[in-house]
């Protein structure tokens, strides 16, 4: 083709355009489309055990399945808190996770505090066990400590859930001293010429302004301490045990048949704290991780 | 090690020299003071527990033969490389692991990319895909197999549109797919450290690339997968020590017999966690149950020290850091 003229040139150009303007929105359509198909592939599970939680036992198990369940079974609910004993577990598991969660919080930012705003011998060689526990399988020092527990007899009990909390936890430790090292030092300065201690000065100073991150690391140990089945499973005796490890059975009716509807409805229930937190917290975590700079 | 030996040293206040000061020997009694609940956990929880189930490992010991209990050298790690069960486990663990780890780092990595830029409902896919890893594990499991259940799964029933009659026995037949399919609906973990990776990159480095003439793919392969080399190794690391600990999940799909009973799992299904779990609590066999763990350590630390060691030739960490 030799020579173009202009009326060529710009029927061309206009033709790219509106290509690419089409191409592009073509792109988003479907990329909203992945999107949507996503979100439905993600929520689903949670749908289902909904819709299965307030089906009868029958409609549960008939076939072909039905999806939408077709009279409702509120009652499953009640069945699932007030006949069965999901509160006497609800309560153990918050007895053992509201304690632990605010000690390891408080422990870990204690520690955090201490690898950020000091410096002392072997300070680096500890924060390098401090992040190599991560590594250290749960495991290798679980059996042990279990053997240790019971001889002291302290299994069956909660004291294991303090004894851990109160030493922290490396995840944690590392976020707070992540955060701690990033604030600037005048602020130290100035309450250590008024004469702080430096107690007062990490409750006073540095604890205030660490909104997002205490909110992190308290929502991911009480979702781990909540959802936790082995620890419980391990240490606890049935009577004690935790909601996690009643729900992991499904209900039995009298005659020994599994109410799979109304243990469904029961995990609902356990589900909801957890759900709740987060939606009223999520930007808090976002904020948290990021603040907290896990990139190292 | 070494890395996270550097990556600890960021202390930006100088190091003191000399003779060792008043306000000195202060801060460093500060120091232990605030690291102090910390350090005694780790003594007594982590230290002692380590060396003791070091030196269980050694023994016949099964919890109540105090009495009949002897030293057995190295007879447990030998037992334990000689069971065929043993390397089921691990050979399942190995599949569990390749087939989570690095799927979760592309496809976190890939989510946290489309739902960094400026879009429509960003927040509302980034809370919804977030949302299963924040759900207690049992009860995620619990929601997991029925999904998948043979007869009044929905997976079944919405298969069987395409094939009528689909009756797929996902537990008992495809254990580890829907294993794999559990850890990749849980991948809004991965996502959330990534967008917090992204959001880190400074903004003007991506113009700057763009007023330099760089197309979105050149910014992307030559700024951001860079400057995001730390967090992805920090994610492989952390994913690769967890997911080969795979445990929970495992015998709660397949279930227990009774609240207290024995794992129901098959053994050619076992993890090496599982293994080690029924070993020790189902048969009280402690001082093997130890080894295997001592073993899986060993493992786990061979992996990542050699991750590590690669990672000075792929991890791209900046010199300076923020707020020094």
């Amino acid at each position: 083709m030799g020579e173009l003229t202009l009326e060529q040139r710009k029927l061309i150009a206009s033709s790219h355009t509106t290509s690419r303007h089409f191409g592009r929105r073509l792109g988003s359509v479907s990329l909203y489309t992945g999107f949507v198909l996503l979100t439905a592939l993600f929520v689903a599970p949670i749908i289902w055990l909904l819709l299965t939680s307030l089906k009868t036992m029958s409609e549960y198990m008939r076939y072909p399945i039905t999806v939408i369940p077709e009279d409702p079974q509120w009652a499953n609910y009640y069945t699932a808190i007030i006949e069965y004993p999901f509160m006497r577990y609800a309560l153990n598991s918050l007895v053992i996770a509201i304690p632990s969660t605010i000690l390891t919080v408080l422990s870990s930012a204690l520690a955090g505090f201490g690898f950020a705003r000091h410096n002392a011998p072997f300070k680096n060689v500890l924060f390098v066990l401090v992040l190599a526990m991560i590594m250290v399988p749960r495991m290798v020092t679980v059996i042990p400590t279990f053997v240790f527990f019971s001889k002291l007899g302290l299994t069956n009990t909660y004291w294991p859930w303090i004894l851990w909390g109160l030493a922290g936890s490396s995840f944690h430790i590392f976020l707070f001293r992540q955060f701690f090292s990033a604030i600037p030092k005048d602020l130290e300065d100035a309450a250590e010429v008024d004469g702080c201690s430096r107690l007062r000065i990490f409750w006073q100073i540095f604890m205030p302004l660490s909104g997002p991150v205490i909110a992190t690391a308290a929502i991911f140990h009480f979702q781990w301490v909540w959802g936790d089945w082995f620890t419980p499973n391990i240490f606890l005796t049935q009577d004690r045990t935790t909601l996690s490890v009643l729900l992991s059975t499904a209900y039995k009716d009298p005659h020994g048949n599994a109410m799979v509807t109304v243990t469904m409805a029961a995990i609902a229930v356990y589900l909801l704290p957890m759900l709740l937190i987060f939606l009223f917290a999520q930007k808090y975590i976002v904020q948290g991780i990021v603040t907290s700079g896990i990139k190292g | 090690m070494q890395q996270l030996a550097e990556m600890t040293h960021v202390d930006g206040r100088g190091v003191r020299r000399g003779r060792r000061s008043k306000r000195a020997q202060r801060e460093a009694r500060s120091f232990y003071f605030f690291i102090a609940p910390w350090l005694l956990g780790f003594i007594f929880l982590s230290l002692i527990p380590l060396v003791f189930g070091f030196l269980m490992s050694l023994t016949n010991y099964d919890g109540f033969n105090i009495a009949t209990m002897h030293f057995m050298g190295l007879q447990n790690y030998i037992r334990a490389l000689q069971n065929p069960d043993m390397w089921i486990a691990l050979r399942n663990t190995a599949l569990y692991g390749l087939g989570t780890v690095p799927l979760g780092l592309v496809i976190g990595l890939l989510l946290a990319v489309m739902l960094n830029q400026a879009m429509r409902g960003r927040a509302f896919f980034r809370l919804i895909y977030y949302l299963p890893s924040i759900l207690p594990l049992a009860g995620a499991v619990m929601a997991w197999s029925l999904l998948f259940n043979k007869d009044s799964g929905l997976v079944n029933a919405v298969l069987s549109i395409f094939r009528p009659g689909t009756a797929i026995n996902w537990t008992t037949d495809h254990l580890l797919f829907l294993l794999y399919l559990f850890a990749w609906w849980n991948i809004g973990g991965a996502m959330v450290i990534f967008l917090a990776g992204l959001q880190g990159i400074p903004e003007e480095l991506r113009e700057a690339a763009k007023l330099d003439g760089a197309n979105r793919s050149q910014v992307f392969r030559l700024i951001t997968i860079p400057l995001l080399t730390p967090v992805i190794f920090f994610q492989l690391i952390l994913g690769l020590i967890g997911a080969l600990q795979i445990l929970d999940a495992a015998i709660l799909i397949y279930g227990r017999s009774g609240l207290s009973g024995a794992i129901n799992l098959p053994r050619d299904k076992y993890f090496y966690m599982v293994y080690d779990y029924s070993q020790v609590f189902d048969f009280q066999r402690y001082g093997y149950g130890v080894a295997l763990s001592w073993l899986f350590f060993l493992i786990v630390l061979v992996l990542s020290l050699i991750l590590i060691a690669s990672s000075r030739y792929w991890v791209h960490y900046e010199v300076s850091q923020e707020g020094n």
